[in-house]
């Protein structure tokens, strides 16, 4: 009568790991009972600890999507658990029938220049999961001192911290920052942020909503450098798609702007590279050279340094040129790509493929794409494990529930009904204040509120 | 992939009101592989996404595929069911069924039937002479919770229960739409092409004027249509009677007509006075002044409509509510005019006058009104439990989600000695069934657009093929009721529809006008269109009391009590506590009653459940959040969802929508493993709580109380504890 029920762990909370279970619940013949599990006592992920805190659109995810799959009975929370600390991969391989592992990007690319190691400068990542709230990074201390910040990058990132560093505190005070963000950008000093990229204004790796939005930014101009902006009805625009033509065209228009005094800057800097930071201890100065295209054997514009180099005096560097997965204990990783070695959602290792594991997200195929993206990515790698179970590849080697297991190792495990009272305890608090949440930002406070 | 010859064949959907025309697209086994609008018909409309994902429906690998015969008893909420012939599975049921009547007498046999039927041409009309075959006044459907409060009006205005005035959409100057959300619920009792809301824009376009009644901002709503007047729930009754004290006074009253046509105007004239503006505007939350615009606007539009909807229809007071809406545009010389209200043609109107027909019951008296509406579905639990009713059965209805009482209509239904259902899907109410009996949905099965006769704004029939032959062992629900009704002894009617297919009285009333079955799929488009005849001629054709005058005050609204409660509901709503939380109901462009609750595609995310929508005013002085678990009650019963901010709504509106909850339907993987809460639960059940005369149950505007669910609680109920596998 009653079928068979496939168990299956997640590792990971975010938008990967939820687009996953979702896909596994949709299949309507076969029962699976998912248990969640998440380093943080919080889940969703970047969607809490990275989406911008003026951007609550792109959170509704969560209350559309995320919370209604979340609370389905097949599926327990172990939050505050992490995989590699309080279990180890083996294991989880051994009590699930499949392992999906949706950590995302855990680093990210360095720029690789001298004068790195300087305070002062930081990644981009570490700068968002700070102003968000993220209980890793709370500590962390950003001087805002200094009159201009320069942040190396052209993606959406770039776009959200140059955002968040201008933007007038006021608005900043309506969403859910982090408080300490909100006191720093209180005394922030920052007049100017420059952001470098080092390829032309075609090549910008922003998306058009994010870019335009700068527009509707109060207090702030956008300044685009450049001389050599074409025309959107140029030759050089001949082969580019609609979306650069529209990028084009927002640029241009922020060219053609008329600055208003005492506004705050956005400086968009194209074909610029950072080769050096300066400074006595501390980030003082930039020197940036200027690049130009060259095309290479596969096509692709690639900059190339001139000679011309300039200074730039600058407090905070912020790179923002890419995420990177980190190496998991016990699972195969590729360093090219900076995710955990697979193969179309397979972990495979150097003997072949390791029955019953999987990766989801960013982990999978590198740190690329929005939150949606991850839906698909996510049909892909469940196709698999209902492949690997059919075929009867996928299966665990205990019958035993984890759960006692995991409670010895870990008892501060915050499962659902903690996640709630975290969850009740943080709008509470934003209610107050008419935000729509406070978040709590450190382990101990997330646990305290989590007990009740 | 199936092959990449298709053709195309002209079909229509059968959701709701518009039949909306659409082409099925066929590959070469015959199969449909897609649904997509036909622009060249003549009627323009164009299908929402609910009939275009219909397919889902169609190839829901959950349905009923063969007779079948519940083994063990129904007080197991799980069913044992065994396949058996159709033979077997009508033989054994028709004995069943007789064994009954022959034991209890016909009228302990229930007939149920559903909204689907509505949009099934034939079962729609041989439903009502299997229930003349087998003699039984316990007829129950739709129209209880959707609109008898109108037919039972429009008998008495009109004298015939289907007389309902349509707006003249197309060329009115102003429109007030009570309790209705055309945008998303497509219209009722009056088909409109559907143009997602392009005809509500036009009326604004050329220089006309929309206002919406409703305590939600509704998404008809919108800067290019018309502004919503945020109604208290419940109240529009006293609105509307306000506004017609403000016509009157105003001197908006076309005394000619009302010498001419109407009689007992006086009296109503009488009943509106009661209500003037400044004693209504506390109750409704419209304060005087924006009531007397409203009336200003009203009179000085050269032509204007008042309708009122199901939100109406549900408030408790649906009855006098039409009544003076249809009094408005009446005296307001709006009625049977251009850009007024007026009567659609159909190829045949079939008004006939109708009485009650009153029986003994063991609840007092009950009466199927006007000799139309059925038995109210308030009092069905006590039918059953006292022994009035021992049989039922139910063609495509699912009343354990579609009336009142879930829980007490199940334990009701679990005495019954019998029952017999035939249906698409194993519903709730299926489940239950000792034999259950597999339908064709409508791309399986010839008809024509037929329950719109008469509403339609571009009046036409239109025939549809099969488009896709039933599969495994599904017949049409016509010829099953043909059957069954054989069952029940001889009749010449219902062999003679099995000989023509179920067509043979649709053909007689076809050949008014010179039309047959035959003949319409041979036109274009299988569509003929019917010429409007002048609206005018409302006078003329649309009033069936002997004397030919419009009836402005029925005595029976009197006799029957109606009247007296008005007035004690209004001092009650005075007296009421400030933060009164009231439950209206919402439809969504994703569910339709339970129809859709199996369509994976309409249920993910938030789709997957029924959460309480409530304002942020609301919300933060209960202490609720977005999302937060919380049980919903009032002395009728209790769910428990999630809740949804949303602050279309007013303070002290909350509201949530009907056709969830089908956790005992385990066949329905999607929709059981996702039920969301039966509002139903929450509505008023027993005999005091329907509306007289018209026994419309009592739908929205129901007093709830919320409650956050401790977490804690809810968690531990809610998680699954894993045994070894």
């Amino acid at each position: 009568m009653s079928q068979q029920t496939y168990r299956v762990a997640i590792v990971g909370s975010g938008p990967a790991a939820l687009y996953a279970a979702e896909q596994l619940l949709e299949q309507r013949e076969v029962d699976v009972a998912i248990d969640i599990f998440e380093r943080l006592p919080t889940p969703w992920g970047l969607v809490r600890a990275g989406v911008a805190p003026d951007h609550p659109e792109k959170k509704l995810v969560i209350d559309r999507l995320f919370e209604f799959i979340f609370k389905r009975p097949e599926i327990r929370f172990f939050g505050n658990v992490e995989i590699g600390k309080h279990l180890r991969h083996e294991e989880l391989a051994a009590g699930y029938d499949g392992v999906i592992y949706a950590t995302g990007a855990n680093s990210d690319t360095r720029l690789g220049v001298p004068g790195e190691e300087l305070d002062g400068c930081f990644s981009a990542r570490e700068f968002v999961a700070w102003y968000n709230g993220h209980p890793d990074y709370s500590h962390l201390q950003f001087d805002l001192s200094g009159k201009r910040a320069v942040v190396v990058g052209n993606g959406n990132v770039a776009i959200d911290v140059a955002r968040i560093l201008t933007m007038p505190v006021g608005e900043l005070e309506k969403t859910d920052i982090a408080d300490h963000a909100l006191d720093a950008l209180r005394s922030s000093n920052i007049e100017e942020v420059v952001l470098l990229g080092r390829r032309g204004h075609l090549q910008g790796a922003f998306n058009n909503p994010e870019l335009e939005a700068l527009e509707h930014v109060p207090g702030v101009d956008v300044i685009v450098e450049a001389d050599d902006l074409p025309e959107p009805n140029e030759v050089v625009l001949d082969d580019a798609g609609w979306e650069t033509r529209r990028k084009v065209v927002t640029l241009a228009r922020f060219a053609t702007k008329q600055l208003v005094e005492g506004n705050k800057r956005i400086v968009f800097r194209f074909l610029s590279s950072p080769v050096e930071l300066l400074g006595d201890g501390r980030v003082e100065q930039v020197l940036v050279v200027a690049n130009h295209l060259v095309r290479d054997d596969s096509g692709r514009l690639q900059p190339r340094a001139t000679e011309k180099e300039s200074l730039l005096d600058a407090g905070l560097l912020l790179r923002a040129i890419g995420y990177r997965g980190t190496p998991f204990p016990g699972l195969p990783f590729d360093e090219r790509l900076g995710v955990i070695a697979n193969s179309a959602g397979r972990v495979v290792e150097a003997n072949g493929v390791m029955p019953g594991v999987y990766v989801s997200g960013w982990i999978k195929r590198g740190a690329q794409g929005v939150i949606g993206s991850n839906k698909k990515c996510a049909r892909d790698t469940v196709r698999c494990f209902f492949e690997d179970i059919a075929s009867g590849v996928a299966t665990a080697k205990n019958a035993a529930d984890m759960r006692n297991l995991i409670e010895q190792r870990q008892p501060h495990v915050v499962d659902k009904a903690a996640w709630h009272r975290i969850n009740y305890q943080e709008r509470k608090l934003g209610r107050e204040q008419h935000r729509p949440r406070v978040k709590l930002t450190s382990i101990d406070s997330l646990l305290s509120a989590a007990n009740g | 992939m199936s092959s990449v010859i298709t053709t195309e064949k002209e079909t229509f959907c059968r959701i709701c009101e518009p039949y909306c025309p659409m082409l099925a697209e066929l590959d070469e086994q015959g199969e449909v592989t897609k649904l997509k609008p036909n622009p060249d018909h003549p009627c323009k409309g164009t299908p929402c996404n609910k009939g275009l994902s219909w397919l889902e429906v169609h190839n829901d690998p959950d349905r009923l595929n063969f007779p079948q015969k519940r083994r063990n008893s129904r007080i197991e909420m799980q069913g044992d069911f065994e396949r058996i012939s159709w033979e077997q599975a009508l033989g054994e049921a028709g004995e069943k069924l007789r064994a009954v009547r022959d034991k209890y007498g016909p009228q302990s046999i229930a007939v149920f039937f559903g909204n689907p039927i509505g949009f099934n041409s034939r079962p729609l009309l041989l439903v009502g002479e299997l229930i003349k075959h087998i003699g039984t006044p316990m007829v129950f459907n739709p129209l209880s919770q959707d609109y008898s409060n109108k037919s039972y009006a429009a008998g008495e205005i009109y004298g015939a229960p289907t007389i309902y005035p349509a707006p003249d959409l197309y060329n009115t100057d102003y429109l007030l739409c009570v309790g209705g959300n055309p945008k998303v619920s497509h219209w009722t009792l009056i088909s409109v092409p559907n143009d997602n809301g392009k005809t509500l824009k036009n009326i604004k376009a050329r220089g006309g004027k929309v206002r919406f009644v409703n305590p939600r901002k509704i998404e008809s709503s919108t800067g290019e249509t018309g502004e919503t007047l945020l109604i208290k729930p419940g109240t529009d009754i006293y609105f509307l009677a306000a506004l017609l004290n403000e016509v009157i006074s105003k001197g908006g009253v076309h005394t000619d007509l009302i010498e001419r046509y109407g009689k007992y105007s006086d009296e109503m004239m009488a009943f509106a006075a009661r209500y003037p503006a400044d004693r209504v505007a506390e109750v409704t939350g419209i304060s005087a002044e924006t009531l007397r615009d409203v009336a200003d606007e009203l009179l000085a539009a050269k032509s204007a409509a008042v309708y009122t909807a199901t939100g109406v229809n549900q408030g408790g007071q649906g009855t006098l509510a039409y009544w003076l809406a249809e009094m408005i545009n009446f005296v307001t010389g709006n009625l049977g005019k251009e850009g007024g209200t007026y009567l659609p043609d159909g190829f045949c109107r079939v008004d006939a006058p109708g009485e009650d027909i009153t029986i003994p019951t063991s609840v007092g008296p009950l009466a199927l009104g006007q000799g139309y509406n059925p038995m109210p579905a308030t009092v069905i639990p006590e039918l059953i439990e006292n022994g009035d009713i021992r049989g039922a059965i139910f063609i495509c209805t699912n009343p354990l989600f579609s009336m009142p009482a879930e829980d007490k209509l199940r334990k009701a239904f679990e005495k019954l000695e019998i029952m017999v259902a035939t249906d698409i899907n194993p519903t709730d109410t299926v489940e239950m069934c000792d034999y259950v009996l597999p339908a064709t949905d409508w791309l399986e099965r010839e008809d024509i657009n037929f329950f719109c006769n008469g509403m339609q704004l571009r009046p036409y029939v239109q025939h549809t093929e099969i488009m896709v032959q039933p599969k495994h062992e599904r017949r049409d629900d016509w010829w099953t009721i043909c059957k069954l009704a054989l069952e029940m002894g001889p009749s010449e009617l219902f062999e003679q529809e099995i000989a023509q297919n179920g067509f043979a009285t649709f053909n007689q009333m076809l050949a008014t006008r010179d039309l047959s079955i035959e003949k319409i799929s041979a036109m274009p488009h299988r569509t003929a269109m019917i010429e409007q005849s002048p609206k005018e001629l409302f006078f003329e054709k649309g009033i069936l009391h002997k004397d030919g005058k419009i009836n402005c005050y029925p005595t029976v609204f009197a006799e029957s009590g109606l009247i007296e409660r008005c007035e004690t509901i209004f001092q009650q709503l005075q007296n009421e506590p400030p933060f009164a939380l009231k439950l209206v109901s919402m439809r969504t462009i994703h569910m339709h009653n339970s129809w859709l609750s199996n369509m994976p595609m309409f249920r993910k995310g938030i789709l997957s459940d029924n959460p309480l929508n409530i304002c942020e005013e609301d919300a933060d002085r209960l202490g609720l959040f977005n999302g937060d678990a919380i049980r919903v009650y009032n002395q009728y019963g209790s769910v428990e969802t999630c809740v949804l901010i949303n602050n279309d709504l007013r303070p002290g509106a909350v509201a949530m929508t009907h056709g969830f909850g089908h956790k005992s339907a385990q066949r329905l993987k999607v929709a059981s493993a996702k039920p969301g809460a039966n509002v139903n639960q929450l509505m008023p059940t027993g005999a005091d709580t329907h509306e007289p005369l018209s026994y419309m149950s009592w739908m929205t505007a129901v007093p709830v109380e919320v409650e956050r669910i401790t977490e804690s609680a809810a968690d531990t109920t809610r998680e699954r504890t894993t045994t070894a596998a």
